[in-house]
């Protein structure tokens, strides 16, 4: 009898123990599946648009007194590589080199301004028929968001955000 | 004796059956309401999902009509050769400096659940000009933002350059 008891309550006890470590696995299941996913619908939206603000920037390099956008001198540098602006040393694509370097590190971030943000590397190219101006900033792995368009002439422009 | 002796064999028994029922009925409850809180917890999660996806729609498609409002938009006469939509600089100034104008557009952002709207030059230079800026809001809002060309013509030349259109959201507790 005194056997019995002991039995009885030693499986009511594990019965007890069983149902806790069930609530307890279950509550810590919960508090992840609470926690909040990041959406990338916005990030998508806002690269097209960058890419788009950024096409449209006026640059310093003027050519017969008119200035050009960097819309502009991709297509110089595609047509007339070797065209000079009208201020300065440079040529049409190495105005647009050095533009869209300053412009894309200034208002996206440089290498160690952006390793720690949710986007962490960026790559922005421009690929013409004469080749390929790119700015790469950040370590770029991971998933990213790409938005590829194109500028008459077969210029290829493709940006991507890689986030984490 | 032996009889009193039983007896209370018999109670210590019952007893311990009692005690095995109550724990296995907590234990049904302690079942049942696990179920329940992870059914809540699914529910709560897509409930929010859904409202999180809805409102960041309305905030996306907002900074859109923010660029396209033929109150901000470049005009026609504006020469891009990109073709892509830029705010016209002179607007965005006339917007900022007259509050009259902006108090007019209010009951636009309001039903949009806009706390504040601006747009933010931030290349080359940065200046900041404010289209809407609910009066006395406190409450939680979430920004989103996105990149667009803020232009004017200068000697009959477009000039472009950077900004971003910032827009604020009411976020629904503090409604």
């Amino acid at each position: 009898m005194r056997i019995g008891n002991k039995k009885g309550q030693e499986e009511s006890m594990g019965f007890v123990v069983i149902i806790m470590l069930v609530l307890v696995v279950g509550i810590v299941f919960l508090g992840f599946s609470l926690r909040q996913n990041k959406t990338v619908v916005q990030q998508q939206q806002e690269l097209s648009d960058m890419t788009w603000a950024v096409l449209s920037y006026t640059t310093n390099c003027t050519i017969s007194g008119e200035a050009r956008s960097i819309w502009d001198l991709s297509k110089d540098c595609d047509v007339r590589p070797s065209q000079a602006c009208d201020v300065g040393d440079d040529d049409v694509c190495a105005a647009l080199n050095k533009t869209l370097y300053r412009v894309l590190t200034s208002i996206i971030g440089t290498n160690a301004s952006i390793t720690n943000r949710y986007v962490h590397a960026y790559e922005f190219s421009i690929a013409t028929g004469s080749g390929k101006t790119s700015v790469k900033q950040g370590n770029r792995t991971g998933n990213y968001f790409t938005y590829l368009t194109f500028i008459p002439r077969d210029i290829n422009v493709t940006a991507k955000f890689y986030y984490s | 004796m032996k009889n009193n002796l039983t007896k209370l064999k018999l109670r210590k028994k019952g007893q311990l059956k009692i005690q095995e029922m109550a724990f296995v009925l907590l234990g049904v409850i302690f079942l049942f309401a696990l179920i329940l809180l992870f059914y809540v917890s699914f529910q709560y999660r897509s409930w929010q999902k859904v409202a999180v996806q809805s409102e960041e729609a309305r905030a996306i498609t907002l900074l859109e009509v923010v660029a396209s409002m033929p109150e901000f938009r470049c005009s026609s006469s504006f020469s891009s050769a990109s073709e892509a939509v830029c705010i016209d600089i002179d607007k965005l100034e006339y917007f900022n400096k007259t509050r009259s104008i902006r108090d007019k557009y209010s009951v636009l952002w309001e039903s949009s659940q806009a706390a504040g709207v601006e747009v933010q030059e931030i290349y080359p230079d940065k200046k900041t000009y404010t289209i809407y800026s609910k009066s006395g809001f406190q409450g939680s809002s979430k920004t989103y933002s996105t990149y667009s060309a803020i232009c004017n013509q200068e000697y009959g030349e477009l000039i472009c350059k950077i900004a971003k259109i910032k827009i604020k959201m009411i976020m629904p507790e503090s409604k």
